[in-house]
């Protein structure tokens, strides 16, 4: 095969650069040098500085790199070392790069980076960037084939029409392809920012999540809308203190809860969401989901009423959740060993809140009466802010009795353990609390709504959720976090969220439009194509299925193949015939018209006869137009360009009324442009 | 012989009655849907194979995006299907002939192409059956000639009728091709070898019927210029004085005609014998010589000039050879 020329090579440099870009953030930055260097290398190969490598060479980079991955990733089988070794194998091949037989191989490599830059972003902006690389790769790969140099632009253009002419079939078979589940498990992308929650939670944890505007979730829900004060989304429970720190002590107890027992009719509500990947098991829920499911992953409930998938949420996932608000009771009570966790209070520290606890028991109030004290107290003096100030060593008493200056998590930390000295069973939730509503129907969640309160054990009752925030800045529950804070958090806030209220507009625009495209695109799954299938052929039997399937790929390979055959076939007009059918046209207008067969010059000074001071402008375009066809100069063609120019210049004339319709006369204005065509161009 | 090349003999052969049956042989074809052929290349088959793998990925990841790339190749690996049939079809190829050559040579057999189609044709190729391909762009709407090569074996007539054209335009994924049928005959002329000037050749007794042979070295008059005539036997004191173009006839005795014999070579062979006449032929005409032709059945009277060399060397391409004949055994050699 012959070497690569010059133009081929660019092409293919381009192309790869294109197709490897986005895959160069997921990757170690060693990568992205060894790119560069083998870049440099090829280029200075091409311009004779640089000899190509030889076999020993080329054995020496590739263990480099296999060794770099290696230790990259010390050894671990993942997605983010496949992807190492594709790349790099992919940048090396560019260094032995000499044939066209080589050229298309690096391309070819190039359309799996494609696939898997779609691993670790799946969003819009991903899969028109990956539909960009692929126009890219396609022109590379056209200008590596072909015989002819091109234009680039050129070049571009075409393989985005040939990307235009397989889109039907590419919508019909993603609509119409069944989706068969996973062959064979796969490790799956760790993702290095795990955003959201840890499994744990320190003061200031959520103070700091505030401040990122990444979404979270949207959801949707179904019939019953709810209400600001219900949207607390739960994740995860938190219900073992160390003095630090809260952490879940019995992460995922799976033991199937039995419905909740209680007399009081709840409500209950339907919706779906569509999660980000956040790299843990956890799943978002209001209330206690009493059912739920997802067709990408199996979802359990867990006894405290949290959902959570078997593996960690590493794509974006759809699942459907039906809740019932209200107190969680599972009917039997609590155990004693839950009873002792959710009461344990580390003894040797925050001496004035257990001395607080023991004179509210001392002086005979209910657990509820000492519930609602304790608000009381949060609702007298309490100041809601992004800034608190660092609290000592017995960091509820400095809170409670100091400070008293906190986020949502110091209000419910420092509430739950005042809950616990008292002796009453309590825990803390995080989670997120409200949402932004689009006007697209649906519900945006942020990292910015993260939010922690807290539920206590009322016997009789069961959990029943207590959100002492509330009861400082109601505000914050019912139009969220910014609402609540004061100037200078908010200030703070803005910053952080680099929100204008300009852009407020565009991002719900967005919010909505990568919204649906989850919905529809990402999550398109086979209850979807059925209901999809079903909607437009009535039923799901198979031979309807493939009978559509062939007719609508044979209708748009025929719609394809009539487009080829009217541009490559149809009649090609010379730009002096185009000049003259302008000119014709307008003289139709007048209600002059060339008979079948006129001479030009014959109809030219008719048509003066007629309209005596066009006569010198007719005969101009006539002289030119003959110098034109049947010279050789290129300045006729300017000539009759300019006397055309001036001629269709001049006011239109009304035409005469002859009595002929317009319609009437516009065919006969084609006929003899028709006729004329005929005529003049030799077949 | 092996089992394999057996049946791939006995595939092609099929094969080409097949072709034979449907594409009738004419000096002008036109590409259409009946004589275009479209199958995937071995690159269209790993093309193929890149998409499975895709599709794989996509399933086993359960992510949509891929998939849709995966689809995406298959419709393209479709619409190329298209637009490399479009590419070739509507390309008219006419034969317009073949200028003769030497055993052992290139025939250069000449084509004109005239795309129908308005953006014309990208890298169609040509070849004959088993001879070396020529790439070709048409650019639309202008016919243009070009030359398709077949190597010459041996002298006589050469006639490769079986003319591939193929594009891979625009992506390589998919071959188009078309075999035409076309009556085509190039002379091929003996391969000329260097041999001593054979002995008493000149004199002939016989020839005395022969007055005056115009080659030599008297001048013996003035004939009007044609077209091959030497040039220095021009009289160019005679046109620059404004008398037309005339040549000078030079006369010599009949004692110094020259004639190419068949009898004086013969002792080395037919072909070696023909291949030493064609030599000579060749000097004679570089000096100039009049000469005439003797081969067993055939005689050229003397002359001299271009046409009277290719008139030789057409004899002696086609001595003893009979066209049916040649094109048979060729066929039967697997070669048509």
């Amino acid at each position: 095969m012959k070497p690569v020329s010059k133009n081929t090579l660019l092409w293919v440099l381009v192309a790869q650069a294109t197709s490897i870009f986005p895959l160069l953030f997921q990757l170690p930055l060693w990568v992205a040098v060894v790119w560069w260097v083998a870049l440099v290398w090829r280029v200075q190969i091409f311009r004779g500085r640089l000899e190509f490598p030889n076999a020993v060479l080329k054995i020496l980079l590739g263990a480099l790199c296999v060794g770099l991955v290696y230790g990259s990733y010390s050894g671990v089988v993942g997605v983010e070392p496949m992807v190492g070794f594709l790349v790099c194998s992919f940048i090396l091949k560019l260094i032995e790069l000499r044939t066209r037989k080589d050229a298309l191989i690096i391309l070819f490599i190039g359309f799996i980076a494609i696939a898997a830059q779609f691993l670790f972003a799946q969003g819009v902006v991903a899969a028109v960037y990956g539909l960009v690389a692929f126009v890219v790769l396609l022109s590379a790969w056209r200008a590596v084939i072909a015989k002819r140099p091109t234009p680039w632009r050129r070049q571009l253009r075409v393989s985005a029409q040939m990307f235009l002419q397989s889109l039907p079939m590419l919508l019909l078979l993603f609509v119409i392809m069944p989706r068969i589940g996973p062959l064979w498990s796969v490790p799956m992308p760790q993702g290095h920012g795990q955003t959201g929650f840890s499994d744990s939670l320190k003061l200031g944890d959520i103070g700091k999540l505030v401040k990122s505007y990444e979404v979270a979730f949207h959801a949707t829900f179904e019939g019953l809308q709810p209400s600001p004060g219900v949207l607390y989304w739960r994740g995860l429970v938190l219900d073992e203190f160390d003095g630090q720190q809260w952490r879940a002590r019995d992460t995922w107890s799976f033991a199937e809860p039995k419905q909740p027992a209680n007399d009081v009719p709840k409500v209950a509500f339907d919706y779906s969401i569509v999660m980000e990947p956040h790299f843990h098991s956890w799943l978002f829920s209001l209330g206690y989901p009493t059912s739920a499911e997802s067709s990408q992953v199996r979802i359990n409930r867990t006894k405290s009423g949290l959902l959570s998938s078997i593996s960690p949420v590493t794509q974006k996932i759809q699942y459907r959740v039906t809740s019932s608000i209200g107190p969680l009771n599972s009917g039997e009570g609590l155990r004693d060993i839950d009873w002792l966790t959710s009461t344990e209070f580390p003894s040797r520290y925050n001496p004035k809140t257990q001395t607080l606890a023991r004179q509210w028991r001392a002086a005979g109030l209910s657990s509820q009466q000492i519930v609602d004290a304790a608000l009381e107290r949060f609702k007298a003096s309490f100041f809601y802010t992004l800034a608190p100030p660092t609290l000592g060593l017995h960091a509820v008493d400095d809170f409670l009795f100091g400070t008293q200056k906190g986020f949502c998590e110091h209000f419910a930390s420092s509430f739950v353990l005042l809950m616990r000295a008292a002796n009453i069973p309590s825990r803390v939730v995080v989670g997120y609390q409200g949402g932004q509503l689009n006007p697209e129907g649906f519900m945006t969640v942020r990292q910015s709504d993260a939010h922690a309160w807290a539920e206590v054990w009322l016997q009789g009752e069961g959990w029943v959720r207590v959100d002492p925030t509330a009861a400082v800045v109601p505000e914050r529950i019912l139009s969220g976090v910014e609402e609540a804070l004061g100037a200078e958090d908010r200030q703070t806030l803005y910053s952080a969220h680099w929100q204008k209220r300009w852009l407020i507009r565009f991002n719900q625009r967005w919010d909505a439009l990568s919204y649906s495209w989850q919905r529809w695109v990402l999550n398109y799954d086979n209850a979807k194509k059925d209901a999809f299938i079903s909607r437009w052929l009535g039923s799901l039997s198979p031979w309807r299925i493939g009978l559509a399937f062939i007719a609508v790929c044979l209708l748009a390979v025929a719609l394809v193949a009539l487009g080829f055959f009217l541009t490559r076939t149809g009649r090609k007009l010379s730009p002096e015939d185009k000049l003259l059918r302008r000119v014709f046209k307008r003289l139709g207008k007048e209600g002059m018209l060339r008979s079948p067969g006129e001479p030009l010059k014959g109809f030219m000074r008719r048509s003066a006869a007629i309209k005596p001071d066009y006569e010198r402008g007719l005969l101009a375009i006539a002289e030119a137009y003959y110098a034109t066809r049947y010279g050789e100069s290129r300045a006729d063609l300017e000539r009759l360009t300019l006397e055309v120019g001036k001629f269709l210049k001049r006011p239109v004339a009304p035409a005469q009324a002859d009595g002929a319709s317009l319609l009437g006369r516009e065919v006969e204005l084609k006929k003899a442009w028709f006729y004329f065509i005929r005529k003049v161009k030799p077949e | 012989m092996s089992l394999g090349q057996i049946l791939s003999v006995w595939a092609d052969r099929r094969f080409f009655s097949w072709i034979d049956k449907r594409v009738s042989a004419h000096t002008q074809h036109r590409l259409h849907r009946h004589n275009l052929y479209t199958f995937p290349t071995a690159m269209g088959f790993a093309y193929l194979l890149l998409t499975l793998l895709i599709w794989l990925l996509g399933t086993n990841y359960q992510n949509n995006l891929i998939l849709g790339l995966a689809y995406l190749l298959l419709s393209l690996f479709v619409i190329t299907i298209l637009h490399t049939y479009f590419n070739l079809a509507g390309l008219a190829v006419k034969y317009e002939g073949c200028e003769p050559c030497y055993a052992g040579e290139f025939a250069q057999f000449k084509f004109s192409l005239k795309p129908q189609n308005g953006s014309g044709c990208d890298g169609v190729s040509f070849r004959w059956q088993g001879g070396p391909p020529v790439t070709a762009n048409v650019v639309a709407q202008t016919p243009g000639n070009f030359f398709v090569k077949q190597q010459a074996a041996k002298r006589g007539y050469l006639c490769p009728h079986r003319l591939l054209v193929e594009s891979r335009y625009p992506l390589g994924l998919i071959r188009c091709w078309s075999w035409l049928q076309v009556p085509t005959k190039a002379v091929v002329y003996p391969v000329p070898v260097e041999c001593a000037a054979p002995g008493a050749n000149a004199i002939d007794g016989d020839s005395d019927d022969i007055a005056v042979s115009i080659s030599g070295d008297d001048f013996y008059g003035f004939n009007p210029y044609q077209y091959g005539d030497p040039l220095r036997s021009v009289g160019w004191k005679h046109y620059a004085r404004g008398r037309g173009l005339m040549t000078k006839q030079m006369s010599s005795a009949a004692s110094e005609e020259v004639w190419l014999d068949y009898n004086d070579y013969r002792s080395a062979g037919t072909e070696a014998a023909l291949s030493h006449m064609c030599y000579w032929a060749k000097q004679y005409l570089q000096t100039n010589t009049c000469y005439g032709l003797k081969l067993p059945g055939t005689a050229l009277p003397p002359g001299q000039g271009d046409a009277h060399f290719e008139a030789v060397l057409f004899a002696l391409a086609t001595y003893e050879i009979d066209l049916r004949h040649q094109s048979g055994s060729l066929r039967r050699e697997g070669l048509l």
